[in-house]
């Protein structure tokens, strides 16, 4: 029996990740026809393929790489879906297969970018003032309005441009997104051991980052 | 929990809640043609693999024709010697008695 004849709920089972709320309602069959047609050489019905999932890619990349570099990517992704659309088995689904090429050219975005050693930014006062808020915050209205805010976005970029690429990629789908391991390794196309390990090493990277933080604005305010 | 734990979980929270949050850009108008352009222009391109795999298929063609055309040469200039040398031998054996009568 293959994955596509599985009902909706069976997925979890087998622990493929699920479809993202914001696709349109519609069957893989639909998928398997373009795929078909597109395999024959009408490379135009691309364009419905595109049209389909480009919510689903833009939300991805979008939370993995600078506000301004998001065409870019997501333009990257659906050319390397195209050009290895051969590869494409169907033992998953479409979607799933394309959240794998968005994750790694994402990875591939920070590895690159690893090479140019960008400086890293600096906290501000008003980023140190924004934590304090979120530790003093004592109702949950409170707190996700703290997390709405700019300076939330900007500390996790903060903490996230300190971390290896291959941390940044695990720690995003595991621990932001609340993937599992099983989820992100075949996102990442990597082991299970090796997304077990690495997730456990990014979560105690991020905590020594976010101490290290306390410490100094403790230091500096003593000062 | 230590005080300090708690402030971690805290912030981690924050964190998680602050990329689950994070607002998703609108694409700038074009944005699937330019994709469809390119992706007409990797089709028309010849692709790579196709150009190294046709290297590859030439020159091992074109040394397995080498290595023919050696071996029939060296077979053909090692038959002549032969030949002379197995006529000298008959000849050897055919004017010499082989046993002392």
């Amino acid at each position: 029996m293959s994955v596509h004849s599985l009902p909706t709920n069976a997925l979890s089972v087998v622990g493929l990740p699920m479809a993202d709320e914001s696709l349109p309602g519609r069957t893989t069959t639909d998928d398997e026809e373009l795929l078909r047609r597109i395999g024959r050489g009408e490379i135009d019905r691309f364009a419905d393929l595109i049209s389909r999932y480009q919510k689903h890619v833009i939300r991805i990349v979008s939370r993995r790489v600078p506000a301004d570099r998001v065409d870019e990517i997501a333009h990257d992704v659906f050319v390397r879906a195209y050009v290895g659309l051969a590869q494409f088995s169907r033992s998953v689904a479409f979607e799933h297969w394309l959240a794998g090429i968005a994750v790694r050219t994402c990875y591939d975005f920070w590895r690159m970018r690893k090479g140019e050693e960008l400086p890293v930014s600096a906290l501000t006062t008003a980023h140190q003032q924004w934590m304090d808020h979120v530790l003093a915050s004592q109702s949950d209205d409170q707190f996700c309005e703290q997390a709405r805010r700019r300076e939330a976005a900007e500390v996790l970029e903060w903490a996230l441009e300190q971390l290896s690429p291959e941390n940044r990629a695990v720690l995003t789908l595991v621990h932001l997104e609340g993937h599992s391991v099983r989820e992100a390794a075949h996102l990442l196309g990597w082991s299970i051991i090796n997304v077990k390990v690495r997730a456990h090493r990014a979560r105690q990277a991020l905590r020594t980052i976010l101490i290290n933080n306390h410490w100094e604005s403790e230091h500096d305010a003593g000062r | 929990m230590t005080p300090e734990d708690e402030n971690l979980e805290k912030l981690e929270r924050v964190l998680t809640e602050a990329h689950r949050v994070r607002p998703v850009p609108i694409l700038k108008p074009g944005w699937a043609e330019q994709v469809m352009r390119d992706i007409r222009n990797v089709e028309t391109l010849p692709n790579p693999q196709t150009c190294v795999e046709r290297i590859v298929w030439q020159t091992a063609a074109i040394a397995a024709a080498v290595a023919l055309i050696v071996t029939v040469s060296m077979v053909a200039w090692s038959q002549a010697p032969l030949h002379e040398g197995m006529g000298l031998l008959t000849e050897e054996f055919e004017s010499t008695p082989l046993f002392f009568e």
